[in-house]
């Protein structure tokens, strides 16, 4: 009994068999016990008889020790695997601070890496892939009239047919913009609101936050004089008083009664309506041109394909029954939430993809680093190794190391998303649409600590394995003599060529944008925008009925803004370049000789006299409008020079004659006096539209009644500090206190609000194209430094047999410029296919412009090469003897 | 643990023999422990000695007692040689079944004294003024 038992630690090296073990301490108790009677002198049966009795009941305690045992055996595996955990962790720390420079370096580009992609992840989810917040918003559908492709308003005869005739919609409404004057005694401001008939919020199934929305029969004329509010109108001008339902407010001079509020979640887009008031489709108006959005709600079951094939037939019947309305045009039925977020749309998967390639270059410089260092750590773990530890407890050190570093660079990816988003939020807000609930939530946090995790396990995997799979003999021979046998590494080279793949393409990316942006610089607006200020107003149709009234009425403003201290010049016009307004009107001039029936639309736009001496638009012959053109005289207008050319290519325009069916069925002739210079008015990025020009006197009652009557004041002002509101609105109210006036920009600003969003996304690519480069310079850097230091035996040799410090340098550098050469090719293949893409977003410059592509590639090669310079110079500096001396 | 004198171990009396409340089972266990490790017959003869034969340790209860006090950490387990080299499982106390086992031995040196006062009591209480 005294004797020391040996301990053997056999329980820790295999599980135990829980039932055995207590079988073989219970018999062991009983055998003892037998020994001691027979010792005393009992016989060999009763001895046992009596040990048993003595024992009590054998089952029973066999039993409780059972269960008692195999709990016991469960809870000490459990401390064991944690205590082994803990153990991997903390030696994974100190390893981590121990190679500190590796180590931040690491964390710092995954957490760019990780950082940048959840950034723009969160993004592109919250603007594009989130659901919006509708019931079933797969189904609601936005229907368009195309015209050459392009979408376009809806006719209220189509509609009306489309809504009688079609059988894949549960509900079509229809939604014409408008503006009216919001006076609420202190202020009258113009406001964006839709008339919409009665089913249009059914068709988004959503229902008021408060009061009720339209009924049926409330969208037949006469007009009802009932409104609803936007939560965000509701919010800023009505403090949200609850009170406000059944009350009356004031739009454009008539009173609505307020009967409902939208909850806040229908405020869908930045610039959409505040208010909704019937639409009232008289006889009359039916034969308006198009004027209307068109939304629908699919049937269940029905899908996106169906609903167009129907309305691809109801699009031939139609061309047939009002060939003069659908000549030319087709439908298309849109997702309506791809429609909201529209072109922002491409652009944002653009980024996307970008800033997955940084992500993919961060992955792999991880990876180098980390194979790097498990290839430094070959001897430390070739030791352990031959002292026993396990390949799977190896492989288990390394990934706890590579998951703790995922950590550590998930947390900082965190600040890099968390600052990328609020910037965003600061400067995009204004400019696409459900910017403003980008947030980082548990889905970016999500795809934040995923992709750091998958990151560094995936880059942590193959070195992990590569380190367990070493035979340690062979291994702690060679640790320190490996020469070319590790240095040759294929993995490593194929990781720098992808790299420099991927940065190429980003570059090519960014290079051309940025041409596109510096062709954006140089292109000529077409007018000059010092000091000139705009702003628009409009005259409530209640007040102002007949065409002379709304003329003369005009002229008087003209005149008292013109005669403002300061004015140097003023002038009317119903559309601003660069202007957001949705106000335009296209129609299709026929020109009388030679008779052309010319299908191409032609912008419409009236002006005054002086418009365009005040915006500086050079006059290229014949005259401007002037005060002689009223509404008795002659009939003139003035096109610019692309219309010039398109209607009388090679021939003089002024002096021809052309007519205006769409304007006024029984149109007179218009005699073209004057062909003015193109103007960008639908962005610089944009070829120039054709552009008609009429007098505002000669402008008949209907184009007054499509552009709610209402015209743009421009003033050009002696100086830039009288450029302000102030001034136009001192002129309306010299007329008529009440006119509203919105929409007051200087042209300056209307020119850098129009490059703004293009210019916003030129930077983040160019941002994100300079980080895949400075992370792959990075890589390069580190993957040449290592083989330098994994070869300085053998470039001790080379000196010792008398290679010169030249061919040293010119031997690094080849083993590093030789996979960035590689990369380089494949990244200009796939640059060529991949710009394309692009092409959307591009001006000025093609997707394969050889430029770009030079300058890129010179510079990537310029970048690596010094990225391999450094460490050459490193090398060549190296004492042979030493460098033998010490392997 | 607590030693109230309900919950007998065993069912079966013999003669004068006491038999052992499950806590004092544990304390017994524990001190002797303290000389050294023992296996679990061992322990049994060790405490049928030291109280000569006054204290019946029922055998089977030793057991799970013994495994009991193995999960909370108060002893410790191992396989070795017995005197007669058998296999036999031997405990060994731990320093925290040290430490139990002295603040243990303090709460019972407190409660037989207790009990020892009241059954030497030689007067009737004296009423409590309230």
């Amino acid at each position: 009994m005294e004797k020391t038992p040996m301990w053997r630690r056999y329980l820790r090296f295999f599980g135990t068999d829980v039932e055995a073990d207590v079988e073989d301490e219970l018999r062991f108790h009983l055998d003892a016990k037998v020994d001691e009677l027979i010792a005393q002198g009992w016989s060999t049966e009763t001895a046992r008889g009596q040990a048993q009795q003595e024992f009590g009941d054998l089952a029973a305690v066999r039993r409780t020790c059972h269960q008692l045992r195999r709990k016991n055996e469960e809870r000490k595996n459990r401390e064991y695997y944690f205590a082994g955990w803990r153990q991997d962790v903390g030696y994974g720390l100190r390893q981590l601070r121990h190679r500190w420079p590796t180590t931040l370096l690491a964390i710092i580009t995954l957490g760019m890496g990780v950082g940048a992609v959840a950034a723009v992840f969160g993004i592109v989810y919250a603007v594009i892939l989130r659901p919006l917040p509708l019931p079933d918003p797969d189904q609601i559908v936005t229907i368009w009239s195309t015209k050459e492709g392009r979408d376009d308003v809806v006719t209220p005869r189509n509609f009306d047919s489309w809504r009688r005739n079609t059988h894949s919609f549960q509900r079509l409404a229809a939604l014409e913009r408008t503006t009216a004057t919001l006076s609420d005694g202190s202020s009258t401001t113009q406001v964006l609101g839709g008339e919409v008939t009665s089913d249009f919020f059914s068709v988004f199934g959503i229902s008021p936050a408060l009061g009720r929305t339209f009924i049926s029969d409330e969208d037949i004329p006469p007009r009802q004089h009932l409104v609803v509010m936007s939560h965000r109108l509701w919010h800023e001008r009505f403090a949200e008083d609850p009170g406000i339902i059944g009350h009356r407010i004031r739009l454009d001079r008539e009173s609505y009664t307020v009967i409902g509020i939208m909850p806040k979640r229908f405020d869908l887009r930045p610039d959409g309506e505040q208010f909704w008031i019937p639409l009232a489709l008289s006889g009359q108006e039916m034969n308006w041109s198009g004027v209307l959005y068109v939304f629908g709600r699919l049937q269940p079951y029905v899908t996106l394909q169906q609903a167009q094939a129907e309305m691809n037939v109801q699009s031939r019947i139609l061309q047939t029954r009002y060939p003069e309305m659908n000549r030319g045009r087709d439908i298309r039925v849109g997702e309506f939430a791809s429609d909201l977020v529209g072109e922002y749309r491409r652009q944002l998967f653009i980024l996307l993809a970008a800033v997955g390639s940084v992500f993919l270059i961060a992955c792999a410089n991880v990876a180098n680093l980390l194979l790097a260092r498990g290839t430094g750590r070959t001897r430390e773990l070739t030791i352990r190794t031959a002292l026993g530890a396990s390949r799977s407890r190896i492989v288990r050190q390394l990934l706890t190391e590579s998951l703790l570093l995922g950590i550590f660079g998930a947390a900082f990816g965190l600040v890099v998303t968390a600052t990328a988003i609020h910037v965003t939020k600061l400067t995009a807000t204004a400019v696409v649409p459900r910017v403003g609930e980008v947030n980082v939530d548990g889905t970016v946090l999500t795809v934040l600590i995923g992709l750091a995790v998958v990151c560094t396990l995936l880059s942590g995997t193959l070195p992990a394995i590569r380190a367990a799979y070493l035979e340690p003999q062979s291994a702690l021979v060679q640790a320190e003599r490996s020469v070319a046998g590790l240095a040759r590494d294929r993995t490593r080279q194929t990781y720098i060529a992808i790299e420099v793949g991927l940065a190429l393409v980003l570059l090519v990316a960014a290079g051309l944008l940025i041409r596109t942006a510096i062709a954006a610089q140089t292109v000529r607006p077409g007018f000059v925008p010092d000091r000139v200020v705009t702003g628009r107003t409009a005259l409530p149709s209640t007040a102002y009925k007949t065409a002379d009234q709304v003329a003369g009425t005009y002229e008087r403003i003209l005149n008292t803004l013109a005669s403002q201290p300061g004015v140097h010049a003023a002038s009317l016009t119903s559309k601003v370049p660069l202007g957001t307004s949705s106000m335009g009107i296209s129609l299709k001039p026929d020109a009388v000789a030679p008779p052309l029936r010319y299908e191409s639309s032609t912008e419409l736009q009236y002006v005054s006299s002086g418009y365009f001496s005040t915006m500086q638009v050079p006059l290229l012959s014949g005259r401007e409008f002037n005060a002689h053109d009223r509404a008795g005289s002659i009939q003139v207008a003035i096109v610019n020079q692309t219309l010039a050319r398109r209607l009388w290519p090679g021939r003089d325009a002024v002096g021809q004659q052309l007519r205006l069916p769409e304007l006024d069925s029984d149109s007179p002739l218009q005699q073209v006096i004057g062909v003015v210079a193109d103007v960008h008015d639908n962005g610089l990025m944009a070829a120039p539209p054709a552009v008609l020009y009429i007098p505002i006197a000669q402008v008949p009652i209907n184009p007054w009644h499509w552009t709610e009557q209402s015209l743009y004041l421009v003033a050009r002002t002696q100086t830039d500090s009288l450029a302000t509101s102030e001034l136009l609105r001192t002129a309306l109210q010299n007329v008529d206190p009440e006119l509203p006036l919105g929409d007051v920009l200087t042209m300056d600003q209307r020119l850098a609000r129009s490059v703004s969003a293009a210019r916003f996304y030129t930077l983040l690519l160019t941002i994100l194209g300079l980080c895949g480069l400075l992370l792959t310079a990075a890589g390069i850097y580190g993957v040449v430094a290592y083989f330098v230091s994994r070869q300085r035996a053998e470039i001790g040799i080379r000196m010792a047999l008398g290679a010169t410090r030249g061919n040293v340098v010119l031997f690094v550098i080849r083993q590093g410029m030789l996979p960035v050469l590689a990369g380089t090719c494949l990244g200009i293949l796939a640059s060529l296919i991949v710009s394309r893409v692009l092409a959307a977003q591009l001006y000025g410059v093609d997707t394969t412009d050889p430029l770009t592509f030079a300058a890129v590639t010179s510079t990537l090669l310029g970048i690596a090469a010094l990225a391999c310079y450094v460490p050459a110079r490193q090398a060549a500096k190296i004492d042979p003897v030493i460098a033998l001396r010490s392997e | 643990m607590a030693y109230f004198p309900i919950n007998l171990r065993g069912s079966i009396l013999k003669g004068q023999e006491l038999d052992i409340v499950r806590g004092t089972l544990d304390l017994l266990v524990l001190k002797t422990l303290s000389w050294g490790p023992l296996h679990g017959y061992a322990i049994v003869s060790a405490i049928r000695q030291q109280t000569d034969r006054a204290l019946l340790v029922e055998e089977g209860a030793l057991y799970p007692a013994l495994y009991r006090m193995e999960s909370k950490g108060w002893i410790e387990a191992e396989w070795g040689l017995s005197e007669n080299n058998r296999r036999a499982k031997y405990y060994r106390l731990t320093p925290e079944g040290r430490r139990h086992l002295r603040s243990e031995v303090k709460t019972w040196n407190a409660y037989t004294d207790a009990v020892t006062k009241v059954l030497q009591a030689t007067q009737p209480p004296a009423q409590e003024s309230s």
